[in-house]
């Protein structure tokens, strides 16, 4: 077989292969396409964007809350992928008045972005004792950015027995999924 | 007494460093039961915050006491994760249902002079054991607004009846035990029982125990109360024909009444 015939053998070949490719509807600029799989794991993750409630200075036998916002309550946001519930607990405020007890108190509130969180289950409304035990707080608080956020005013009545000084307490926030 | 009354104070609720914030995933893990199970629990710890910070890390819940941790915190800087493992070994019995517990981190605030919030978040692990085709859960709780509620539920597939004994335990001393009857449950059913008592102070435990053909399921809680308890009563409903016969009887009462009225006026006269 002489070089001419190798190459017409050769044309032919490719004329066929593009026929094939033509009958089959391939060709050089067919779209192939494939499957991107991932799976999103579950995240819990929340934060404190006001994360400082400071009465500053109070006597004896008087009260003060957050509920004016003098001073601002804590806001506890849902950072995470999942609803979440939260526990609230607390160190004593008052060496006088273990927790749990009327001088110190706690009520969750809808924040500006509206009420992000099943309010049936969730301690609205009215002040509840400070807990020194983990305590459902906050029931299904939604992680959407639109709304994710929950206030959580503070409400303090010094004893009328109460020794001076520097008071404190330490409020544990632990949220789990829902 | 001035100086008494010029007594101040200063309170302060604040968090230990600027925006705290946490994360931890996965939000929960369910295993299916299996006897004398060993499993490896890895948890990934986010400090989401602008500090470095450190948490505190603790098993908690029943499925707690088969968790062990191998490290018990963590430090991470800003924006910084770490993987925490920890060693889930099953028992070889357990009663059927869903056991909870999971794996916590919580900041972990300076010592000295620290005053504030703490945050904390939970990875859940969650152990299922499938029920038998009969089975009773029982579930106990306690509040001061409504005393002792009881919570029976059929969450297998074929009915069940089954007897309810409640013990009450204050200060170690049995103090009553009450013979709830028989609760007839089919499946996915659930009841409230009745229970309404009056608690004096002191430290309680209660056992609810049930008992059916081939089976049995218990549940205990404990608590303390300082002082005495007085659940509020719900109102009784009366039943429509007592209602209806008072009614009639005040309209007799009346007529009567209206009755001598109109005889007086006719002597009167």
């Amino acid at each position: 077989m002489g070089d001419s015939n190798i190459l017409a053998a050769f044309l032919l070949l490719i004329a066929a292969g593009g026929a094939i490719l033509t009958l089959s509807g391939l060709s050089s600029t067919a779209l192939i396409t494939g499957t991107t799989n991932l799976t999103v794991v579950s995240t819990i993750a929340i934060s404190l964007p006001t994360n400082l409630v400071d009465f500053g200075l109070m006597f004896p036998d008087t009260t003060n809350d957050t509920t004016d916002n003098l001073p601002l309550p804590f806001t506890i946001q849902n950072d995470g992928n999942r609803k979440v519930n939260v526990t609230i607990s607390a160190t004593s405020l008052f060496s006088t008045a273990v927790n749990p007890t009327d001088f110190y108190k706690y009520m969750i509130a809808a924040s500006g972005e509206g009420t992000c969180y099943i309010g049936a289950c969730t301690n609205t409304a009215q002040y509840y004792n400070m807990p020194s035990a983990d305590s459902l707080s906050i029931c299904y608080l939604n992680f959407t950015n639109s709304c994710d956020t929950a206030l959580i005013h503070i409400n303090a009545t010094v004893p009328v027995a109460e020794p001076d000084g520097i008071k404190t307490s330490t409020v544990t926030f632990l949220a789990s999924q829902a | 007494m001035l100086r008494q009354l010029l007594i101040v104070f200063s309170m302060l609720l604040a968090l230990a460093s600027p925006a705290a914030a946490l994360g931890i995933s996965p939000g929960r893990l369910t295993v299916d039961w299996q006897p004398g199970l060993q499993q490896q629990v890895d948890v990934v710890i986010f400090n989401n915050g602008a500090e470095t910070n450190t948490f505190e890390l603790q098993a908690e819940g029943e499925v707690g006491n088969w968790l062990t941790l191998t490290i018990s915190e963590v430090t991470l800087a800003a924006g910084d994760n770490s993987r925490v493992t920890a060693m889930l070994k099953l028992p070889d019995t357990l009663k059927p249902g869903t056991h909870k517990g999971g794996i916590i981190a919580v900041e972990k605030l300076p010592s000295a002079g620290v005053v504030g919030a703490k945050l904390g978040v939970e990875s859940q692990v969650w152990v299922t054991v499938p029920y038998p085709p009969r089975w009773m859960d029982v579930k106990l709780e306690f509040s001061n607004q409504t005393g002792l509620a009881i919570y029976l539920s059929n969450p297998a597939t074929e009915t069940v009846s089954s007897s309810v004994k409640v013990d009450v335990q204050r200060d170690g001393q049995t103090i009553s035990s009450v013979d709830k009857g028989t609760v007839v449950l089919a499946s996915g059913e659930g009841r409230n029982l009745d229970t309404v008592l009056s608690w004096d102070a002191g430290n309680y435990t209660v056992t609810a125990t049930l008992q059916w053909d081939g089976g049995s399921n218990d549940d205990r809680i404990e608590f303390d109360l300082s002082e005495p308890v007085k659940p509020i009563v719900p109102p009784t409903r009366l039943p429509v024909t007592l209602i209806m016969a008072g009614a009639a009887a005040l309209l007799l009462v009346a007529g009567g009444l209206m009755l001598m009225r109109s005889e007086k006026r006719a002597k009167k006269r």
